[in-house]
C-alpha cells in the first residue's frame, strides 16, 4: 500500500492504454481540420509521422497548389504525378466505372463554374455548363508509368471527393507500421479507426444530423472501419431562394437533385467509402440501395432522406444506436 | 473481531459502493470547450458555465458563446460564415477554416468522433 | 520514562526497517500496486501499547524519513495523505471500541483512500475513482492481516508499557 507509483500505473492501465499512452494531434490540411488520436508505444512519434504523411499527400492531391502534379496536369493536359496520386487516380477511375459515372473525378471545370472551389458562388448559364460538361470524359485519361495524360482539352480532374478516404487508409497503414493497434483518424468528419479503443471496447462514431448541427442521426460501434458521410448540407449557397449544394450530378453538371440529405458509408476501405458516399448521394435512394444490394458485400449504407426518413442496410443494424425510427434494408428485399 | 468491526467495515463499504454508483451514473459531467487557433490552444472552458468569448487574431474575429451546455459561434468576420452556420453543438467541433479557429467539445461524450 | 522513550525509538526504527524491507522485497499480493504495508504493524501496535500521540508520531516520522531517503516530493504527498487519514481513522475506531483487527482494517482502507484522493487531486482526474473498489478490498484484506499479526504482540506487551 505504500508506494503509489505502481498503483498509478495500474490506474492508467485500467482507464486507458495498457502501459502505453494516448496522444492526439490536430492540424489543418486538405482544406479541413484533422485530428489523429493514437494509443500505443510512443504515440506522439506515430502521430507526427502520420501528420507528415498527410502534408505530403495534400501536396500531391491538391488541385490548387501550384506545386502539385495535379495542378500541372490540369493546366497542361499532361504531367508526371506522385505515385500516390497515380494510384488514387486509378482507384478514382475504377469507382467511376463501377458506379456507372455517379462518381466522377473529372468534373472540376464544371465545379469551378459554380464557384465551389474558391467560394465565389454563382449560378452559371446553361451554355457555360454545357460547354464545360461536354469535355468531361474520364475514359480518355491515360496513365503510362507515372505520366498522366488527359487527352481532352478543358477537362480537369480533382480528388476532392475521394482524397480524404484514401488518405485515411494510408494513415492507418502508416500507424500500423509504427506498431500501433488502436487509433482514430478524423479527417474533417471522414472517420477511420484502427482496432478498438484502448480499453478494449469499440469506437463510437456519431453521424451528424443534416437538419440540426450538433445533433446526431445515430451512433455506430466500430473497429477497423471507416465511416464517411456526404451530403448537400456540407457546402451550399442560396440564390433567389433556391439552394445550390456542392455535389454535382456528373450526368447533368447541376447540383444532384437527390431525394437524399446525407449518405453515410461504413466499410473497411476508406477510399471506396469516400467515393461511394458521393456516388450514392448522386444516385438517390432507390438506385443507391439497389447498388448496395448488388455490390455491397464490403460496405454498408445509412441514408437520410429529404422527408426525414432514416434507412440503414442490414450490416449496420446490429452496430447502430439511434433515437430515430429507422428502417433496416435487407439484401433479400432486392432479389 | 467483534460486532462493531463488522458494522464499521460494512458501513464504509456500503458508502463506497454508493459513492461509486453515484459517480458512475452521474458521469463526471465535466465536458469542456477547447478553443484553439492554429496549433495554439486559446483556452479551455467548462461547457456548463455560460460565457461569451471575443477571439481576435491576425486572421480575423470570431465571437464564441457558451450557453446552457451548448456552444456556438455567434458572429465572425469571415467570408462564408460557415462557422456561424454550423450552429450550436454539445459534442464534436465547430471549425472556422479561414481563421484556423476550432471550437471543440471534449470530455465524456457518448462518442469518439462525428462523421459529417 | 527513559525506557518508554527508547522503546518508542526502537518502534520507529522497526517501522523504518519494515518499510525498507518492503521497498526492496515487495510482498506481491497478485494485484500490482497493492502492498501489504507491514510497517503498519508497528503503527497499530504503538496505538494500543503507547497511545495516540506516539502512534501518530511514529507514523509521520516513518513517512518523512522514507520519503527523504527513497521518494520524491510527489510520493511524499501521497504517503503523507494516506498515513494521516489512516491514523486519524484508526484513532476514531479505537475510541469506538473496535477490535484490533477492525481498527487495522479501517486503517488499511483509509490509507488507500488517502493516497488515491491525493492522486485524484494532483492528477486532476476523476478517472482514478474507478480504482476505488480494488483498493477498498485490498485495504480490508491487508488491514485484517496486519491486525491478526499485531494482536499477539499487543497482548504480550506488558513489559514494554511500564
Amino acid at each position: 500500500m505504500k508506494r503509489i507509483i505502481p498503483l498509478l500505473l495500474l490506474v492508467i492501465i485500467l482507464c486507458g492504454c495498457s502501459v502505453t499512452s494516448t496522444y492526439s494531434g490536430s492540424f489543418f490540411a486538405m482544406d479541413t481540420y484533422m485530428t489523429i488520436t493514437v494509443c500505443g508505444n510512443n504515440p506522439e512519434k506515430a502521430v507526427k509521422k502520420a501528420e507528415a504523411r498527410v502534408k505530403k499527400l495534400d501536396e500531391a492531391f491538391s488541385a490548387h497548389n501550384k506545386k502539385s502534379g495535379v495542378y500541372k496536369l490540369n493546366k497542361n493536359g499532361s504531367a508526371e504525378l506522385e505515385p500516390d496520386a497515380v494510384e488514387l487516380l486509378s482507384l478514382a477511375l475504377n469507382n467511376y466505372r463501377i458506379t456507372d459515372g455517379a462518381f466522377n473525378p473529372a468534373m472540376l471545370s464544371v465545379t469551378e463554374l459554380w464557384g465551389f472551389p474558391d467560394k465565389n458562388y454563382k449560378v452559371p448559364s446553361e451554355n457555360e455548363i454545357k460547354s464545360a460538361h461536354k469535355n468531361v470524359k474520364p475514359e480518355k485519361i491515360t496513365v503510362k508509368n507515372n505520366t498522366v495524360k488527359l487527352n481532352n482539352k478543358g477537362m480537369k480532374i480533382d480528388f476532392g471527393a475521394i482524397a480524404k478516404g484514401y488518405t485515411s487508409d494510408k494513415l492507418i497503414d502508416t500507424l500500423k507500421k509504427e506498431g500501433i493497434k488502436s487509433a482514430l483518424v478524423n479527417l474533417g468528419g471522414n472517420v477511420a479507426v484502427l482496432g478498438g479503443k484502448p480499453d478494449g471496447s469499440d469506437w463510437a462514431v456519431a453521424v451528424e444530423n443534416p437538419d440540426k448541427k450538433g445533433s446526431y442521426l445515430a451512433t455506430l460501434k466500430i473497429r477497423d472501419k471507416s465511416v464517411i458521410t456526404s451530403g448537400g448540407y456540407e457546402r451550399y449557397f442560396k440564390k433567389n431562394g433556391k439552394v445550390y449544394h456542392h455535389i454535382l450530378n456528373p450526368k447533368t453538371g447541376h447540383p444532384a437533385e437527390s431525394s437524399l440529405k446525407s449518405v453515410t458509408i461504413v466499410g473497411k476501405n476508406g477510399t471506396y467509402c469516400d467515393a461511394l458516399s458521393t456516388a450514392l448521394f448522386v444516385m438517390g435512394k432507390e438506385k443507391a440501395l439497389r447498388f448496395w444490394a448488388e455490390n455491397g458485400l464490403d460496405f454498408d449504407v445509412i441514408l437520410y432522406t429529404e422527408n426525414g426518413g432514416l434507412f440503414v442496410t442490414e450490416g449496420v443494424s446490429d452496430i447502430i444506436n439511434s433515437d430515430f425510427d429507422y428502417k433496416v434494408v435487407k439484401r433479400s428485399d432486392y432479389e | 473481531m467483534n460486532k462493531r468491526d463488522f458494522i464499521a467495515i460494512g458501513v464504509v463499504v456500503l458508502l463506497s459502493v454508493l459513492g461509486f454508483v453515484f459517480f458512475a451514473l452521474k458521469g463526471s459531467g465535466g465536458q469542456t470547450v477547447k478553443i484553439s487557433v492554429g496549433a495554439r490552444v486559446y483556452g479551455t472552458y467548462p461547457l456548463s458555465e455560460n460565457r461569451e468569448l471575443k477571439i481576435k487574431t491576425d486572421a480575423g474575429y470570431n465571437l464564441v458563446e457558451i450557453k446552457n451546455g451548448r456552444v456556438f459561434v455567434k458572429d465572425a468576420d469571415c467570408k462564408d460564415k460557415s462557422c456561424v452556420k454550423q450552429g450550436e453543438i454539445s459534442g464534436g467541433s465547430i471549425v472556422c477554416l479561414p481563421h484556423k479557429l476550432v471550437v471543440e467539445v471534449t470530455g465524456e461524450g457518448d462518442f469518439d468522433a462525428v462523421a459529417r | 520514562m527513559a525506557k518508554r522513550i527508547s522503546v518508542i525509538a526502537v518502534f520507529t526504527a522497526l517501522a523504518l526497517i519494515f518499510s525498507y524491507i518492503e521497498a526492496i522485497i515487495p510482498f506481491n499480493l497478485g494485484v500490482p500496486g497493492v502492498k501489504l504495508g507491514i510497517a503498519n504493524i508497528v503503527v497499530v501496535c504503538a496505538l494500543y501499547i503507547f497511545g495516540v500521540k506516539e502512534a501518530a508520531g511514529i507514523s509521520l516520522i516513518r513517512v518523512f524519513v522514507i520519503g527523504l531517503l527513497f521518494g520524491n516530493a510527489v510520493s511524499l504527498i501521497y504517503s503523507l495523505s494516506g498515513a494521516v487519514l489512516s491514523i486519524a481513522v484508526m484513532i476514531i475506531c479505537k475510541r469506538l471500541k473496535l477490535s484490533v483487527i477492525g481498527v487495522s482494517a479501517m486503517g488499511g482502507i483509509f490509507h488507500n483512500v488517502g493516497q488515491l484522493s491525493a492522486a485524484a487531486l494532483i492528477l486532476n482526474s476523476s478517472a482514478v475513482m474507478y480504482y476505488y473498489p480494488v483498493l477498498f478490498i485490498s485495504g480490508i484484506v491487508t488491514g485484517i492481516i496486519i491486525g491478526i499479526v499485531s494482536l499477539p504482540i499487543i497482548k504480550n506487551s506488558e513489559k514494554l508499557r511500564s
